[in-house]
């Protein structure tokens, strides 16, 4: 897939076509969360901004339960939303890859819970179906 | 006869789609009241699901993405939303339908009432979802749902006047008072049945399900151009059966029984047997097919990881959504709704929920983010903005003609 | 401050210009962990919101869908993080002097 680097140096990224509602995949490539949302470093708001002020960077991928804020407006508390450190990202493509495991995620905490409580309870839930080794696929 | 099982994601996909139980009902019904006058609906239905699929299977080789995935990140929240939830129903409403249909199926080989098959054909379908590998479960629903061809074997053993069956197809049934909306509204019917979001939903995950890569994408062609012209040529040999056995008789179709009568007048009993297994098989696929559909849709669009290629565990949510699909099927259908009904509802709001499958597909296809030098050729691009005129064209007239017609009367 | 509360802000110079369609940002490199610092914002004159990006990405096809997406992005242009003055709660105001630019990706 191209990536859009204009030069050799530098990439741009645009919020909502290539951040925004995509999916993040863990370090084994399976799905953890869709991005809700982008956490920007300390801006002034409300203030005459100096100029060469240093413009904010990008903190975290969010996640949560947005899908009504962000169609109707609003938003959901800070500690509803779970962070996915920028630094933890190793590439952004048609998915964006991290370089940490789900298990140390918050993200990943209600498939976790379903898979404790539930599946994991059901008989052969633990199991790939029948014939064919863990495939552990790259992609989502 | 590996290439032949490499095949069989299309044409599961294919009869799950276009041949499960309410499709199958609806081409008898279509072929005792119209001939094979609709004929032609069913044929611009298949080659609008070839674009369709073979885009979307392209883009799940090339790009890894399966076509619920892309809704969300091309279109938007908003317009995902609304896709979803209606793609979501007519999941519901299909898969209760199956599960109906796999149920009737067996009542006619048992003498067991169809409402006792009810939860042991969930239960069974659930297990295969559970346990049985994924190409496993396709190669198996697949080439047993193509006993079907037992139809098309009935209708040359009918010995039919093809002569009148072609002058049907082009200019229609002389005898017939049915109305012109009445018309209209089967085609749009048919052309729904043909080209429902879940066959694209099902094909394009199936996909990913199978590891299709770059080096794939002819294969995924060439499971387009096997797999659903061939549902096509069984529509129509269903229609055809109906038309030669039960329109020169008047004899109305409503119910699985009498979509079997012309197999069982041309054939007798083998046929017919023959004919039944099919229809388990189809009617099988079409349930797994739906009930996995609700589960791609759902995990696709809000992120959950997925696939029958993972143990369970590990896609926890996915396997607990689709058993409450199941079981909220089976309580509708111990309500005593009638499964066919259900099926043609469905269809026609598929034809309303069509036009936003279609469009993030088309986008895609084309974007070199996605697909680098594999996006869609011009060729391509001009039959698919057609059919997105005729898909739109399908979509706005399919409420109204519910509605004048009574659905059908 | 997150990005949701940019998106689809009003955006005045002396005049109401339009919404913010999207925010553009720039990695200094395609090595991992580099910060993506925040470039500018895109401006549309009649859009609140651009998920699609045909007016962006110089894709054309297919043509009616991205000719239709170029259209009601028309005239969309972006600004510099610079020309950005104030920042309020749906409220963006630029400087005096703000240079319009090319919405285009490199």
């Amino acid at each position: 897939m191209t990536s859009n680097t204009g030069s050799e140096a530098s990439r741009w990224l645009d919020a909502q076509l290539h951040l925004l509602d995509r999916q993040v995949l863990d370090v084994d490539g399976v799905p953890v969360a869709v991005v809700d949302d982008l956490e920007l470093s300390e801006v002034l708001v409300g203030q005459e901004i100096p100029i060469d002020t240093p413009p904010p960077v990008i903190t975290a991928l969010l996640s949560g339960p947005a899908l009504a804020t962000r169609i109707f407006g609003g938003r959901p508390p800070e500690s509803r939303m779970q962070r996915t450190l920028w630094v933890d990202i190793v590439e952004i493509d048609v998915v964006i890859r991290l370089g940490v495991g789900r298990d140390i995620l918050d993200l990943a905490w209600t498939e976790g819970w379903v898979r404790d409580r539930i599946i994991g309870r059901i008989p052969g839930g633990r199991h790939t179906p029948q014939g064919e080794p863990n495939d552990e696929r790259g992609r989502s | 006869m590996k290439k032949v099982l490499g095949l069989a994601l299309g044409i599961l996909t294919a009869i799950g789609g276009f041949l499960d139980i309410g499709d199958l009902v609806t081409n008898a019904v279509v072929g005792s009241r119209f001939g094979l006058s609709l004929g032609w609906a069913v044929v611009v239905g298949v080659i609008g699901i070839c674009i369709f699929a073979q885009m979307s299977g392209r883009v799940a080789a090339v790009s890894g993405r399966a076509t619920f995935e892309l809704i969300r990140e091309r279109l938007g929240l908003r317009v995902g939303v609304l896709n979803l939830g209606a793609s979501f129903m007519i999941n519901l409403m299909t898969l209760t339908a199956e599960i109906g249909g796999v149920a009737l199926a067996l009542q006619l080989v048992s003498s067991v009432s169809y409402l006792l098959w009810v939860p042991f054909a969930a239960f069974a379908l659930w297990l295969v979802i559970w346990r049985v590998k994924f190409s496993i479960m396709e190669n198996v629903a697949g080439l047993v749902g193509l006993f079907l061809i037992g139809f098309a074997v009935g209708l040359f053993l009918l010995g039919p006047d093809w002569g009148e069956l072609g002058r049907q197809a082009v200019h229609g049934v002389s005898t017939s008072n049915e109305k012109v909306s009445t018309y209209w509204f089967y085609a749009v019917a048919l052309f729904g049945a043909a080209m429902t979001p879940y066959e694209v939903f099902f094909f394009s995950s199936g996909a990913v399900e199978e590891g299709w890569s770059v080096k794939d994408v002819a294969r995924s062609r060439a499971n387009v151009l096997v797999g659903f012209p061939l549902g096509g040529l069984l529509s129509l040999a269903i229609a055809g059966c109906a038309a030669v056995v039960l329109l020169p008789q008047l004899i109305s179709v409503t119910a699985l029984s009498q979509v079997m009568l012309p197999v069982a007048v041309a054939g007798g009993k083998v046929l017919l047997a023959f004919i039944i297994l099919g229809i388990v098989a189809a009617t099988a696929g079409a349930a797994l097919e739906t009930t996995l559909s609700a589960g791609y849709t759902i995990a696709q669009f809000l992120g959950w990881s997925w696939g029958k290629f993972r143990p369970p565990a590990q896609a926890a949510r996915f396997h607990l959504l689709m058993i409450i699909c199941l079981i909220v099927g089976v309580g509708t259908l111990m309500t005593g709704v009638d499964p066919i009904q259900v099926t043609e509802m469905s269809v026609v709001f598929s034809a309303l929920a069509l036009p936003l499958t279609y469009l993030p597909i088309l986008i895609v296809a084309n974007d070199p983010e996605y697909m680098g030098e594999h996006v869609n050729g011009q060729a391509l691009n001009g039959i698919a903005l057609i059919y997105l005129v005729i898909i739109l064209a399908a979509a706005i007239a399919a409420i109204p003609l519910l509605i004048i017609t009574g659905a059908g009367q | 401050m997150i990005i949701t509360d940019l998106l689809g802000s009003r955006v005045f110079g002396p005049d109401f210009l339009g919404f913010v369609s999207d925010v553009r940002f720039i990695l200094e490199s395609d090595a991992t962990g580099q910060p993506a610092r925040l470039y500018g914002i895109l401006v549309s004159p009649h859009a609140r919101s651009s998920s699609l990006g045909f007016e962006r990405s110089g894709v054309r096809s297919p043509w009616p869908i991205a000719g239709l997406v170029r259209w009601r992005h028309r005239s969309s242009f972006l600004v510099r993080w610079n020309d950005i003055e104030r920042l309020e709660v749906d409220r963006i105001q630029l400087r005096r002097g703000f240079e319009r630019a090319s919405p285009e990706l490199p």
